[in-house]
């Protein structure tokens, strides 16, 4: 079926699969269909449609409604649209069905439901625990509306965890969750033959915090931006704008230009950081230690604009519902002007004598490959599809903030190597700091902040941004009070991770670090909600039962 | 240049970046969100900072005749909302970094205020410097001062609330407000 | 046997080692734009290591304490038979003794790593072993050019004979191969494989602490300087006799401690502008230096076709 001409047509065409059909706002709609109907329309959606998977929200709303709330939410990059479909899961029911065999990235969505709300997807092929700690006792649903947020439930004191099991003789080697080249901890199992990786395993779950949970449970709107900064420690202001897109989105408030434009400047920033970082950590991951040291020299100027600019390094804090707290006055703008072309000078002088090394290039060339279907199949966003020929950003698809103004280029490469991420963020860093020397050259005049009167209760609102990592999407259902009723959090990690496997078979020992790495994996944003401190992993050492009783000391 | 003679360049040319910090340290910007510090004088202890603090660093507990407002630095996520929100000025950001401590009590800040009784009810509602800060603002070519005040500023919000409401009632009893 | 010297050869081998790796540091440093840390720091390590709890794990047993002074020991023993500020050895034994030890040094390592069943130091045990399979030849016929050019196994008798003013130009080339070999051998980026950092955890140490680690890693430095001291005899072939002469009786510890020096700058050199290579990458590497090295050896014979005697 061809993809229709406008998304009029496309709600059309879904519509019969339909019970209802809502417009929620502008290019956002919401289809409500049956529970049994999910896994027919979802496939015509994605499959047939070439819709991007986004992300999957189950809430409880047994308070309401005497049920459980699905959102899959659906987007077409092409057309700017947003598209959620809505199932009703009656609480007596506690199941859905699974709709991995047609879509292959919603395995780990599905699993997340299933751990933290307790409902069943039937015909999940592998249906293990994702972020609940292997001792969790049964029935404890931390997601659920009658678990508060400070409860700690006992341990079953088993450890076990399913990981898969190969017939064939193979070693297993486990990498992480304490490992020297991991900055965060993920546990991965790999089967190895020799030095050949032949299959490999994921366990996550180590960084869970609660962030979602304890949004529900004590702050509102004007503090929810605070604790979303804080979600990554690299991109964290990315969380905390798209959260406040989403608000603004739902209060129909257009926020002043100048407060756009400064928003815009401190995304790029963050940008310009994450991609200075990451480049630094491949090259030490490689084994390159003075690409390490100096791509973070250069970066050290950019922390030093940020902490120019908004008082703090890192968690700018800048970022209210209606603005920015800050404004950026006339020497700023130039001292920032003149920090960028400096950067800008030492970044290209290094980039290339770093970029022409041959023991350091031939490292990352050829390994960790994904196909251009293979991305396309499993939603992956950011460089990593940029890396593989999918032309996809945010920026550009779904505009925001001042991006309509301003003129950059997304660099696509097509290989979908590790070399061709590397080279998609170099590029991307130059880039940045175009759009950050434009914006600031042609910033307009005005006030910097905007007040919001009032923000309805039980709407929808759906926030997207470029993060460094992809697309980053939160899903907030508003509530009384100034409150939200659902909060989530999807990082672009989330997508991404799930084809590390994919990338991994086939290469040896040695390049498994780099390859994990080149996803750019930012475990804390992946991971977003738990109140209880877990560990565990890794069976040589120490009983975990024996660090679980410290804790609870 | 290019290949490793491109390196060694870099290298050269830009000389050393690091420096023996703490001997040396590094120049700051103006404008850094360092730890926030009372001023005891000018706080009236109103609040308003406890509100609006997102990560619950400052807390407040009224006990008996005394209210009690601390700040612990290990939760202060330095974002700046108590300065703002403050009507006196009294708290505010100064741009001092390096917190670390071996105790706890280091990282306290406590600050004790008097509260005040309500002269209609007996309970203790407000901080002595509120009411003070309250009556700075007073014109006193008000008619009916004492009046005034004694309805509005020196008795708690029940008591206001009731006090109105038994005024409402008479009024609309003798007709001067309806329904 | 010089017991004296014996003792002198051994003190200065632990003492100096520490101070050279901390020399590295600090000119990988500078070329890394930082100040880098103090010369001492490698002491300073090593003393705190020797201060801190020794942890053996559970599956190693009584093998875990012994292997790491093996290591230790059987590295030091390498000075017993190479010459330091002198130029004879305390003790006769020439290149052979000196070659086996330095391939039992490196096998000591890989049993290291698999003392305790942790798989990454099985891993680096292996890669251990065949790093140093490849690169030995290498280091052997380098040296077999210095014992055909001088005419004798000895390290004395080398030096005497390559004193009387021929220069031999194919030297250098075999000069460098050693020097790349020494880097191998160092375990040294780009040869850093058997205790990749960020792939392995470090690779055969992985399990030891405490004093048994500060063993290990002291005997891994004195193996370093060990090769380094033997690339003296290199150095020095290409100083004019008259030059050696003087020098000798004039300053007789410069030469010995500008050779360390120059050693650690070309080690410095190679691990601040290169990449981590992958085993195959070594192997190519290491087949190509066998090479060029063979070639060296070919001439030498050539021009000294009275043997090695």
């Amino acid at each position: 079926m061809a993809l229709p001409d406008s998304v009029e047509q496309l709600i059309e065409v879904l519509k019969g699969k339909a019970l209802k059909c809502t417009r929620i706002r502008e290019k956002m709609w919401m289809l409500e269909v049956k529970k049994e109907d999910l896994p027919h329309a979802l496939d015509h959606a994605y499959n047939n449609l070439n819709g991007q998977f986004m992300t999957m929200v189950g809430t409880d709303d047994r308070s309401e409604a005497n049920d459980f709330l699905l959102d899959y939410i659906l987007g077409w990059h092409e057309k700017g649209a947003v598209v959620i479909f809505r199932a009703r899961v009656r609480t007596e029911d506690g199941s859905f069905p699974s709709i991995t065999s047609h879509v292959a990235c919603a395995d780990w969505y599905e699993r997340e439901v299933k751990d933290f709300l307790g409902l069943n997807p039937v015909g999940h092929h592998r249906p293990t625990k994702l972020f609940l700690p292997d001792d969790w006792p049964e029935g404890s649903y931390p997601l659920r509306r009658d678990y508060t947020y400070d409860l700690r439930p006992p341990s079953t004191g088993k450890e076990d965890y399913p990981f898969s099991v190969l017939d064939k003789k193979v070693s297993v080697i486990p990498y992480g969750p304490y490992h020297f080249a991991m900055d965060e901890p993920m546990h991965f199992r790999f089967f190895v033959d020799g030095e050949r990786i032949v299959d490999t395993d994921f366990r996550g779950g180590f960084n869970y915090r609660g962030v979602e949970k304890l949004a529900e449970a004590k702050l509102d709107y004007a503090k929810i931006p605070f604790i979303a900064e804080r979600i990554c420690g690299i991109c964290g202001f990315t969380h905390s704008e798209c959260f406040v897109q989403a608000i603004e989105g739902v209060a129909e408030v257009d926020i002043p230009e100048r407060a756009k434009w400064i928003r815009t400047i401190l995304l790029e920033i963050e940008r310009v950081h994450s991609h200075l970082l990451w480049l630094g950590v491949a090259s030490h991951l490689v084994g390159f230690d003075s690409g390490f040291m100096q791509f973070w020299r250069v970066r050290e100027k950019i922390m030093l604009l940020a902490e120019m600019l908004t008082g703090n390094r890192k968690t700018y804090g800048m970022i209210t519902l209606g603005g920015v707290r800050r404004d950026i006055s006339e020497d700023k703008r130039k001292e920032s002007l003149r920090l960028i072309s400096e950067v800008t000078r030492e970044y290209k002088e290094l980039i290339e004598s770093v970029t022409s090394l041959q023991t350091f290039v031939g490292r990352l060339k050829g390994v960790g490959l994904l196909s251009k279907e293979d991305a396309r199949r499993y939603s992956v966003v950011g460089p990593v599809a940029r890396g593989s020929g999918v032309s996809a950003d945010v920026r550009r698809d779904y505009p925001y903030e001042a991006y309509s103004h301003l003129d950059f280029d997304i660099p696509v490469a097509s290989e979908g190597d590790v070399l061709a991420r590397t080279i998609v963020r170099a590029h991307e860093v130059l880039e940045a700091l175009s759009i950050i020397e434009q914006a600031l050259s042609s910033i307009p005049n005005g006030p910097v902040q905007s007040y919001l009167n009032y923000i309805p209760a039980e709407k929808i609102g759906v926030g997207l941004v470029e993060a460094p990592r992809g697309t980053d999407v939160h899903f907030v259902i508003t509530g009384k009070d100034n409150t939200v009723y659902r909060w989530r959090v999807r990082a672009p990690t989330y997508a991404n991770l799930q084809v590390a496997r994919i990338m991994l078979i086939g290469h040896t020992l040695a390049d498994a670090p780099v390859i994990i790495g080149s996803i750019d994996p930012c475990i804390s944003c992946m991971e977003r909600a738990t109140v209880i401190d877990v560990n565990s992993g890794n069976e040589r050492t120490f009983s975990r039962k024996a660090c679980w009783q410290g804790e609870m000391k | 240049m290019k290949g490793v003679l491109g390196l060694f360049e870099v290298a050269i040319r830009r000389g050393r970046i690091t420096f023996k910090y703490p001997k040396k340290k590094s120049p700051l910007p103006e404008g850094l969100r360092g730890k926030p510090e009372f001023d005891f004088e000018a706080c009236i202890g109103c609040g308003g900072c406890v509100n609006a603090c997102p990560s619950n660093a400052l807390t407040l507990t009224d006990k008996e005749d005394v209210r009690v407002i601390s700040l612990f630095y290990g939760r202060c996520t330095f974002c700046g909302r108590c300065e703002e929100s403050c009507p006196t000025g009294a708290i505010t950001l100064t741009d001092i970094f390096e917190l670390a401590s071996f105790t706890r009590k280091d990282l306290e800040t406590v600050a004790e205020y008097r509260l005040a009784k309500c002269r209609s009810c007996g309970n203790y509602y407000t901080t002595d410097k509120c009411l003070e800060d309250v009556l700075s603002a007073y014109n006193e070519a008000i008619t009916d001062y004492d009046d005034v005040l004694k309805n509005t500023v020196f008795v708690c919000t029940e008591c206001k609330r009731r006090a109105w409401s038994e005024k409402l009632a008479e009024m609309r009893k003798e007709g001067v407000v309806h329904e | 046997m010089n017991l004296a010297l014996l003792v002198l050869n051994l003190v200065l081998a632990v003492l100096l080692a520490p101070i050279l790796d901390g020399l590295r540091r600090k000119l990988t440093a500078r070329l890394q734009n930082r100040v880098g840390p103090p010369i001492l720091q490698t002491w300073y390590d090593l003393l705190k290591l020797f201060r801190k709890e020794t942890l053996l794990p559970e599956t190693g047993g009584f093998l875990a304490m012994i292997v790491p002074v093996t290591t230790f020991t059987v590295s030091l023993s390498m000075f017993a038979v190479v010459p330091t500020i002198t130029v004879e050895p305390p003790m006769e034994g020439g290149i052979i003794v000196f070659i086996h030890l330095a391939v039992l040094s490196a096998f000591l390592l890989a049993i290291a790593g698999s003392v305790s069943g942790n798989p990454y130091g099985i891993v680096g045990g292996s890669r251990e072993v065949i790093l140093a399979t490849i690169v030995e030849p290498s280091i052997i016929v380098s040296l077999t050019n210095l014992a055909v050019l001088g005419r004798s196994m000895f390290f004395e008798e080398i030096t005497e004979n390559i004193q009387t003013g021929d220069l031999y130009p194919w030297l250098a080339v075999a000069m460098i191969v050693y020097f790349v070999c020494i880097i191998a051998e160092g375990g040294r980026i780009p040869f850093d494989i058997p205790e990749a950092e960020s792939e392995l955890t470090g690779g055969p140490m992985v399990e030891f602490s405490g004093k048994l680690l500060a063993f290990m890693k002291l005997g891994e430095l004195v193996r370093a300087i060990a090769l380094y001291s033997v690339a003296r005899f290199f150095v020095n072939a290409f100083i004019p006799s008259y030059v050696i002469g003087d020098w000798l009786s004039f300053a007789p510890l410069l030469p010995y401690f500008l050779t360390m020096v120059i050693c650690t700058l070309v080690v410095s050199l190679a691990e601040s502008m290169n990449a981590r290579f992958r085993l195959f990458e070594a192997t190519k590497l290491s087949g190509y230096l066998l090479v060029v090295s063979s070639v060296t050896l070919i001439l030498s014979l050539l021009t000294n076709s009275g043997g090695l005697m």
